[in-house]
């Protein structure tokens, strides 16, 4: 009798126990019947620039709607979906994490979702998890910048011999996607190939020669050959302002249209400044003009924008800017060296 | 971290849950049952303790730190403060300073209760006590406070303190009788900078310990200015904010004072200064200094002689990561991770960065190895500040240990109404012959999530194995003691120049009858605002015989050392 008791209890616990594992397991793989999806816990801060707060609100709405209006799983994914690309754009990593579960569970053959939280994965540290959602990506949708982020994903859990296999596949359709090629190089240069990196190097600077890593793998390997020489020169080049560094440019459509809805002052003035660092002082006053319009109060945004004018020539706009900033605060120091500059170069002329 | 902590407590969940499942099909299932039957005869049953355990509130280090955060979001009180451990009253154990801080806006120097705590260790039989004597011994910090270091400057064979602060630095002299009195006479301590980490160091090898300072960044309360994240909400500034510092090298004349020499000998860039090791890096006989600077190029200052340094960091592959980026360099440490002789690097980073660890080819040269190595993936979601290598189980492998804390808010701890919103976990990683695994579920305290900075390392119960001090920004420090690493053999250097100070920068390889080598330096510099034992412990395993050991003393002289029995402290005086 106490033996039967026993075995009922551990079955009983055993079944709970499964059926909770099976839930907890839920990021791994998807359950043949949906949970219900929980809303992901929110606070929306009061702190945030009222545009930010206003896309958020906006996509809690829509979720709402749709809730209330009886819309279908695929929809409300959707909706969901919004909403988890705006804390992934904001770097809220754990709701944008749980926010995509809930769209992928709600829609799996939504693509978009999977690679998105496969990205999460990988920004994070959980490497198998990024591997999965993005080979669930390609399953629902072949495309070039999946596979590349499939390979990379492999690449970074060291397994090279699939993300070689990947970049190759890959490069049989693109000859010259530079990230794949430059992917093959680290692992060329892993193998000690340095020669056959440096060459698969030499075929991304072709498309991009400003590529701030192509230059400085380079200048590692030809340390390694022996040609010092050289290796010096390149890496003389590496300037150490993180704002100046050019990017293997990688057509991501997806992440764009992440990176895209960030448009508080902070992220805008981001942008801005790395648009001065690399002289493209046009596209800098746009990303100032936003920031400014995002949180008109910040001086600092204000003086950067001051000074994209003046550096573009169009010193009349940046005394306009100048003087706004200093009606908020009239000991701000930059803004009054700024002036002073403006002012100079105007006697002068 | 959050993201990190929450996927982890997820993952304990599932294994504890199908645990319970494969229970249950062991009680139903006949086959499984006799297995489970047999296995139950023949196992030994085996408890596993802790790593560490934190006996900080027993043994009396009860201080608690304050950041004397305001509201205003000043940058000083997300840098955390130093921990030191040396032998302050020359007792044979490991005396403990804490740093502290105090309100910022304060114009006036620190009340009493703002001083840091030095705590004197009063082990007795196995039992580890301390007792805090701040109040007799002289040693009164009155800044706000960053880094330390230890080294004995004057030759007298006591251990003085160098207390690195935002805003005047201070240095305390040894008098031999458990106090200090501070030399305020002295270049050292006119420097006004935001001070991180400090070095002593003997950069021209004539016999008296220089000293290298870190410098962060050109900032001050009243230039103080706001900065906000990703969706607009007041935040913590990132060291881009500021204009960084280039660092300071002062020449010790011998005679009590310290010039300040910097600009003459080379050290001249400009970085966001945080951690600083100095070590022979290129094997060429001179010792070296690495700077971890953050969200900017490292800095490598080869020695080119006499005291005289270059940087080739880039060159030499530590300036940045293999991606040719910059990283946010926080913590550091040299040491022989992979056995072969030479000296790596491994330092912390933020969270969206790995830790980084730069294996040295033996020439000097290195190469970003931190994927291979598995060391990666454990550190994402990570902001790591104090770092070590340490043995922690005395196989012989370096193994390390980070102090992780964010310095941007965590929103789910900023809802959850948490008081300082940037507890992280810290990390253990175990080298197993040269590649890394996470194993910090063996440690559960390093799992308590707190916001921690320095961390110091040193066997504190002179057991043989290495104990870990680590500080949390508002709270108390850990005091961790290590509970498995004296199971294994292990042998303890003290390395003394004639004069009987530590030599820091001396290394010992010592030689196993297997024929492998394991290669050790004397040091207190590494980590993060820290100072950490100069004694070496050589980890020995299962190892029973005596050893052979060649130590290369700073001043270029060899010596050889045959038949020391392990499982003891040995002191080796150069002659």
């Amino acid at each position: 009798m106490k033996v039967l008791l026993t075995m009922t209890v551990c079955a009983l616990l055993g079944l709970l126990a499964y059926g909770i594992s099976l839930q907890q397991q839920q990021s791994v793989k998807p359950l043949a019947v949906q949970p219900p999806p929980s809303f992901p816990e929110f606070n929306l801060d009061n702190d945030y620039d009222p545009p930010v707060k206003q896309q958020f609100i906006e996509r809690l709405d829509y979720i709402g709607l749709i809730r209330n209006t009886g819309g279908n799983p695929a929809q409300l994914a959707w909706a969901y979906g919004q909403l988890c690309r705006l804390f992934h754009a904001y770097q809220q990593m754990d709701e944008a994490r749980d926010c995509y579960l809930n769209a992928i569970h709600l829609d799996p053959t939504e693509e978009e979702w999977s690679y998105l939280l496969a990205h999460v994965y990988l920004t994070t540290g959980f490497n198998d998890l990024a591997i999965d959602y993005f080979s669930r990506a390609l399953a629902n949708n072949q495309s070039i910048q999946t596979q590349y982020w499939l390979a990379h994903a492999h690449q970074v859990n060291q397994d090279h011999d699939m993300a070689e296999a990947q970049y190759m596949e890959l490069l049989s359709y693109e000859p010259d996607h530079a990230m794949s090629l430059y992917g093959l190089a680290k692992i060329k240069q892993q193998n000690n190939d340095f020669k056959a990196a440096i060459k698969l190097l030499n075929k991304v600077l072709k498309t991009q020669p400003q590529a701030h890593q192509v230059n400085y793998l380079q200048g590692q390997l030809y340390r390694k050959i022996g040609d010092i020489e050289k290796s010096r020169t390149l890496l003389s080049s590496i300037a150490d302002d993180r704002f100046a560094k050019v990017s293997i440019s990688l057509y991501d459509p997806y992440m764009q249209h992440v990176s895209d809805l960030r448009i508080s002052a902070q992220s805008q003035a981001r942008m801005g400044r790395k648009a001065v660092a690399q002289k493209n002082y046009q596209e800098a006053i746009r990303y100032f003009k936003n920031a400014v319009a995002a949180n008109e109060t910040r001086t600092d945004t204000r003086y950067n924008l001051a000074m994209a004018w003046f550096l573009s020539g169009q010193l009349q706009l940046a005394q306009e800017q100048l003087t706004a900033v200093l009606k908020l605060d009239a000991e701000h120091e930059k803004a009054i060296q700024l002036q002073n500059r403006i002012q100079k170069r105007l006697n002068a002329k | 971290m959050t993201s990190k902590l929450t996927v982890k407590l997820n993952n304990h969940v599932i294994n504890a849950m199908h645990t319970l499942w494969l229970l249950f099909l062991c009680l139903v299932l006949p086959g499984c049952q006799r297995q489970q039957a047999d296995s139950e005869s023949n196992k030994t049953v085996k408890t596993q303790k802790p790593v560490f355990i934190d006996v900080a509130e027993q043994v009396g280090v009860l201080m608690t730190h304050r950041n004397g955060m305001s509201g205003q979001l000043y940058y000083p009180e997300v840098m955390g403060a130093s921990a030191a451990l040396f032998d302050m009253d020359g007792d044979g154990d490991l005396d403990l300073y804490l740093g502290q801080g105090r309100q910022l806006e304060q114009e006036q120097p620190g009340l009493a209760e703002d001083r840091g705590r030095l705590y004197r260790n009063d082990a007795e039989r196995g039992s580890l006590q301390f007792t805090d004597v701040t109040e007799t011994s002289g040693l009164w910090s009155d800044g706000y406070a960053m880094g330390i270091a230890t080294g004995d400057v004057n030759n007298d064979g006591w251990t003085d303190v160098f207390l690195a602060n935002f805003g005047s630095n201070q240095l305390f002299i040894n008098q031999g009788d458990g106090t200090f009195s501070e030399s305020n006479q002295n270049a050292i301590t006119t420097d006004e900078l935001f001070s991180s980490s400090a070095a002593f160091v003997d950069v021209n090898a004539d016999g008296w310990l220089d000293l290298y300072v870190t410098h962060y960044i050109d900032y001050q309360i009243a230039t103080h200015s706001d900065c906000f994240n990703e969706t607009g909400a007041l935040e913590y500034c990132g060291p881009s904010s500021y204009p960084p510092l280039a660092d300071q090298l002062f020449i010790n004349t011998g005679d009590g004072a310290f010039r300040d020499e910097s600009a003459a000998r080379g050290i001249t860039k400009e970085g966001a200064g945080l951690g600083v090791v100095t070590a022979d890096l290129n094997a060429d006989g001179l010792i070296d200094v690495y700077v971890a600077n953050d969200q900017s190029h490292n800095f490598l200052w080869i020695n080119q002689g006499d005291g005289y340094f270059t940087d080739e960091a880039l060159f030499r592959g530590t300036a940045v990561n293999h991606h040719g980026l910059a990283e946010a360099s926080m913590g550091v440490d040299v040491g022989d991770v992979d056995n072969d002789g030479d000296y790596d690097l491994f330092m912390t980073h933020l969270l969206n960065e790995t830790n980084t660890t730069y294996l040295n080819d033996g020439g000097g040269y290195f190469s970003d190895m931190t994927a291979a190595l598995g060391m990666a993936d454990p550190s994402m979601g990570l902001t790591g500040f104090g770092a070590a290598f340490l043995d922690y189980d005395n196989d012989g492998w370096l193994d390390v240990l980070v102090a992780n804390g964010e310095v941007r808010h965590i929103k789910s701890q900023v809802d959850a109404g948490i008081d300082f919103p940037l507890k992280q976990t810290n990390l253990l990683l175990k080298n197993k012959a040269g590649t890394f695994s996470d194993l910090t579920h063996l440690a559960p305290v390093l799992l308590t999530p707190e916001v921690s900075r320095a961390l110091a390392v040193g066997d504190l119960d002179n057991d043989g194995d290495t104990d870990v001090i680590i500080t949390n920004i508002n709270a108390r420090a850990n005091v961790l003691v290590n509970q498995m690493g004296q199971d294994s053999s292990w042998l303890g250097l003290s390395l003394l120049t004639s004069s009987g100070r530590f030599d820091l920068g001396a290394w010992v390889i010592l030689k196993l009858s297997d024929g492998s080598t394991v290669k050790r330096r004397v040091r207190t510099d590494a980590s993060y605002l820290a100072a950490n034992d100069p004694r070496i412990l050589f980890g020995l395993s299962v190892h029973t015989q005596s050893v052979d050991l060649e130590v290369r003393w700073t001043n270029g002289q060899q010596d050889s050392y045959e038949g020391l029995e392990l499982n003891q402290y040995h002191i080796l005086q150069q002659q």
